[in-house]
């Protein structure tokens, strides 16, 4: 991993500080061959390989949505033809969905952290673990191979008919993201029976770490969505080649019948998403707010709430593509609880920072850029889910400003919270918390400078995924495309810092942040085995602060 | 010993309990499954003008539930490999339903056009297009 | 499949089965390996669900193309199917009854003779293909079978080699998982402490059972 802990494995070649190590060296550096990190069973390098490959694909993804927002600085072609233009924003969805904020969360910092929040010596299946890491990259690799040759134009949804008879390299694709989605099943299975078998002594339901449920909640829709997009992309690749025409009108098939299946999984894909930014900012808001969590079994219940009622709320994304109005009532109501349930995690973790003792790191400003994004993001969602207003607004960049707030801005503002709050846990380094700052800042604003002008470009009528748009947009797009701009440097910023720090970082305490989670009572980074000596005992709440003015253990920092 | 969470002692236990049942059980069940594969066999070349649907899933329900309990164990199992399998039924009959609901009372014209749906117990405004906007004869719409 | 990875060890006389480093004990281990088996059956459900669904749908939109190319099917070989399908099943559940008395021979005779149904039920599925195609009672565009020309027929078809394609591939993924373990029992492992991988390949072979249990009245019986 890094150069200067490869040299600590050798016995004596560091004074280490705390005798534990000679004996249980870090995860880190308990075997330093190629082959020991790539055949690993160990969940927290599965993790960190996790880390590793999900910032890749956020990399590609991200140079895809750079290429379409350039390419939308002006009102005519700017930089690339229709047709790439159509493989970019096909290809910026599939990446960043299938590939970034799927396995994002629950790869790397569930694998890192979930067997450690239940004092577990690792997940249940760890040949599983390491399976569903390289059937990512199988996935990965096959649907990478297709972008390069030819790309898909149906944007990632893959509506058929067109996805049935576009002439781009579809089959591919699809086959890939039906592998990744095995990837998923088996991540969310291993998830689900290490939360049932593994828990520690003392760790009972109501003791687990809001982050383990969820990662459960989130498990359970992995495992129960998972197989029904499987199948219909595998019915979409056939009907490509094929031409069966189950989903074909002018055979006689109903394409709003494929959008059902679709909608099935992917909806509740977005909680797939979401829920692990939740479980993420639990925790970040009661270790920086140092206080209790608000309502823990609120928070906890209504992870599962998200996770059960999103699956009865598919079909507003069908509103105007011939679905009945009967059904698009029942969705619209159906929709609107899940506002219901993130509302209460809202005003828990709100609740949780009032009166706290707040200690402004880094993981505390994505946290409230991430309460920022998730309220607006989410109004706009219940302003969504009434089907007489998503008429005119469908298909404008209204609701993609709309879901880039909560994917972008609650999954990624969650994930860059992660890897700050964790990342002395990870590597046993801290990073400068000056520029994480000044990172979290830029990402914010450019974020805000992306998304706030496509909100007004979508309700004034642009629709998404055009070419080009006519003259009076132009304001509002150079300013969508500058905010991008800003948006990248912030992640720039963080890349090189984090980097840095990984390198040439000063040497972490165990809890740098004082932290009362239950992942920070091994050390940092923690041993192979999570543990050393008899298993701690776990006999407090998570989240426990005593009292939130007073800082209880002044060990670090 | 001591780190083991309780319900894999429970999940234990309940797993030998099941290895004094001989098979007996075994047997009875399959008799009972080939018997309503033949009466789902008779039933079914009768034609039955209503409820022929019905009747072939409660029996093809009834078989499933016999394999899920008794060859499957899930009668022995309490706890979360019931509520696994309990769960992704609900989620099949959800699917079922909502698609269902949407395809009986859509906008008939926005069915396939060769299609030749069966009535819908209930008739919705949206069906006849009531809103639908010029598809009916002048002047019977509302507005 | 891969739910009980650490079942797998050295072939001793005394078969003592391996808990893994991290699993605090050999319940803890079964229990685990259980429930990601159910896990991964919900997997399943879902996946057959899809083509439910889609059943379901296109039987509504075309319930006298569906009824009479239902009729098309041969009705004999799908009862003989579900029969043997049905014993296969038995046969599955008496192994893991075996198992549990550590009678390791009875174990191999009943997978061996679960086995050999499975492969009877593919040989009739063979010859139903067959003739299906010899009629061109295809999916889709390949459909033109003169006796039927309603439309929706096709899509009748469709459904039915995808639903029974996608049944005969897990037959396949079934014989192969029933004749790895079948393999463990010849080696004598299984006993009293030790009989979590028979069960959880029978319960495979249950789910197997349980799908045709549903495919068979819609395909066939409507």
């Amino acid at each position: 991993m890094s150069p200067s802990s490869s040299i600590a494995a050798e016995p004596g070649a560091v004074p280490a500080p705390d005798e534990h190590h000679e004996h249980h060296p870090s995860y880190l550096v308990d075997g330093t061959t190629v082959k020991s990190w790539l055949l690993t069973l160990d969940h927290k390098r599965i993790g960190v390989m996790y880390l590793i490959w999900v910032l890749l694909f956020f990399l590609i993804g991200g140079i895809y949505a750079l290429v379409v927002r350039l390419e939308l600085l002006t009102p005519g072609p700017t930089l690339i033809d229709a047709m790439t233009y159509n493989r970019a924003f096909t290809m910026h969805g599939v990446v960043m969905i299938f590939l970034f904020m799927i396995p994002a969360i629950p790869g790397a910092f569930g694998n890192f952290m979930l067997p450690l929040m239940l004092g577990a010596k690792d997940v249940a299946f760890p040949r599983l673990n390491l399976l569903s890491l390289y059937l990512l990259l199988t996935g990965a690799v096959i649907a990478i191979w297709g972008m390069i040759n030819g790309g898909m134009d149906t944007g990632w949804t893959f509506y058929t008919p067109y996805s049935t008879h576009t002439t781009t390299t579809v089959a591919p694709i699809l086959f890939g993201a039906f592998i990744i989605g095995f990837s998923s099943i088996a991540t969310g299975l291993n998830f689900i029976v290490t939360t049932h078998t593994m828990r520690a002594p003392g760790i009972t339901w109501w003791k687990m770490p809001l982050f383990v449920w969820a990662m459960y909640a989130t498990a359970c829709i992995q495992v129960l969505a998972t197989p029904v997009l499987g199948l219909v992309l595998l019915l979409v690749v056939g009907e490509h080649i094929f031409h069966f025409g189950i989903f074909d009108p002018a055979q006689g098939g109903d394409p709003v019948l494929f959008q059902h299946l679709f909608w099935f999984y992917s909806h509740p894909a977005v909680y797939i998403m979401v829920l692990p930014a939740f479980g993420v900012m639990s925790e970040v808001v009661a270790a920086f707010s140092r206080k209790n969590i608000f309502g823990y079994r609120a928070v906890a219940f209504s992870s599962l709430g998200i996770a059960f009622v999103g699956f009865f709320a598919w079909g507003h994304h069908m509103f105007v593509s011939g679905q009945s109005t009967f059904n698009a009532g029942v969705f619209a109501v159906l929709t609107m609880l899940v506002g219901v349930f993130t509302a209460i995690k809202v005003f828990n973790w709100v609740g949780t920072v009032y009166k706290g003792a707040v200690d402004f790191k880094t993981p505390f400003a994505y946290f409230c850029g991430f309460l920022y994004f998730t309220v607006f993001g989410g109004m706009t969602g219940v302003a969504f889910a009434t089907a007489s207003l998503d008429v005119p607004w469908h298909d404008t960049y209204f609701v993609v400003a709309h879901f880039h707030f909560i994917m972008v801005g609650a999954t990624i503002m969650a994930f860059m919270a992660a890897i700050h709050y964790w990342f002395p846990k990870m590597f046993g380094k801290m990073y400068h918390e000056g520029w994480g700052l000044v990172s979290a800042a830029l990402i914010i604003l450019g974020f805000n400078a992306t998304f706030i002008p496509q909100f007004l470009l979508g309700n004034a009528g642009m629709p998404r995924r055009y070419y080009e748009y006519p003259e009076r947009f132009e304001t509002l797009n150079v300013a969508s495309t500058a905010g991008a701009s800003l948006l990248a440097f912030g992640f720039l910023i963080s890349a090189i810092y984090l980097t840095y720090a990984l390198v040439y970082g000063r040497r972490a305490a165990s809890n740098p942040w004082r932290s009362r989670g239950y992942e920070w009572m091994t050390e940092s980074p923690p041993p192979t085995h999570n543990f050393v000596g008899p298993q701690p005992t776990y006999s407090e709440e998570p989240h426990f602060y005593v009292e939130p003015k007073k800082a209880e253990v002044p060990d670090a920092v | 010993m001591s780190a083991m969470a309780n319900e894999s002692f429970k999940e234990d236990r309940e797993m030998r309990q099941e290895h004094h049942s001989g098979p007996g059980k075994y047997v009875a069940i399959w008799i009972a499954l080939m018997v309503l594969t033949v009466v789902t066999v008779v039933t079914g070349r009768m034609h039955f003008e209503t409820g022929a649907l019905a009747l072939a899933l409660v029996i093809a329900s009834v078989k499933g539930a016999l394999v899920a309990l008794y060859f499957m164990h899930l009668a022995e199992h309490q706890g979360a490999s019931r509520i696994v399998f309990v769960t992704s039924m609900l989620f099949v009959v959800l699917m079922l339903l909502f698609t269902l609901f949407d395809i009986g009372t859509r906008f008939r014209p926005a069915l396939p056009s060769s299609s030749t749906p069966q009535e819908w117990p209930v008739s919705t405004p949206g069906q006849s297009g009531r809103y639908g906007g010029g598809l009916q004869a002048p002047g019977t719409n509302p507005k | 499949m891969q739910s009980s990875p650490a079942t797998a060890g050295a072939a001793g006389v005394p078969y003592r089965p391996q808990v893994a480093a991290h699993f605090a004990s050999l319940e803890v281990q079964n229990h685990a390996a259980r429930l990601g088996m159910w896990l991964f059956l919900a997997t399943e459900i879902l996946l057959f669900a899809g083509l439910f669904v889609i059943y379901a749908n296109y039987r509504f939109l075309f319930p006298e193309a569906f009824a009479l190319a239902s009729r098309e099917l041969n009705l004999n070989f799908g009862t003989f199917n579900t029969l043997l399908l049905i014993t296969s099943s038995f046969t599955a559940a008496m192994a893991v009854h075996y198992a549990k008395e550590a009678q390791n021979k009875k174990v191999v005779g009943m997978f061996v003779l679960t086995i050999l149904m499975a492969l009877g039920f593919l040989v009739v599925k063979y010859f139903e293909y067959e003739h299906k195609f010899h009629e061109h009672q295809l999916p889709g565009p390949y459909y033109a079978f003169p006796g039927l020309t309603l439309p929706g027929a096709s899509a009748y078809f469709t459904i039915y080699f995808l639903s029974t394609g996608l049944h005969a591939f897990h037959v396949i993924i079934g014989m192969i998982v029933l004749g790895w373990v079948t393999l463990k029992a010849m080696r004598n492992e299984f006993s009293h402490h030790n009989y979590t991988a028979v069960e959880l390949g029978s319960m495979y072979w249950h789910l197997v059972d349980l799908v045709w249990i549903f495919l068979f009245p819609m395909l066939y019986l409507i």
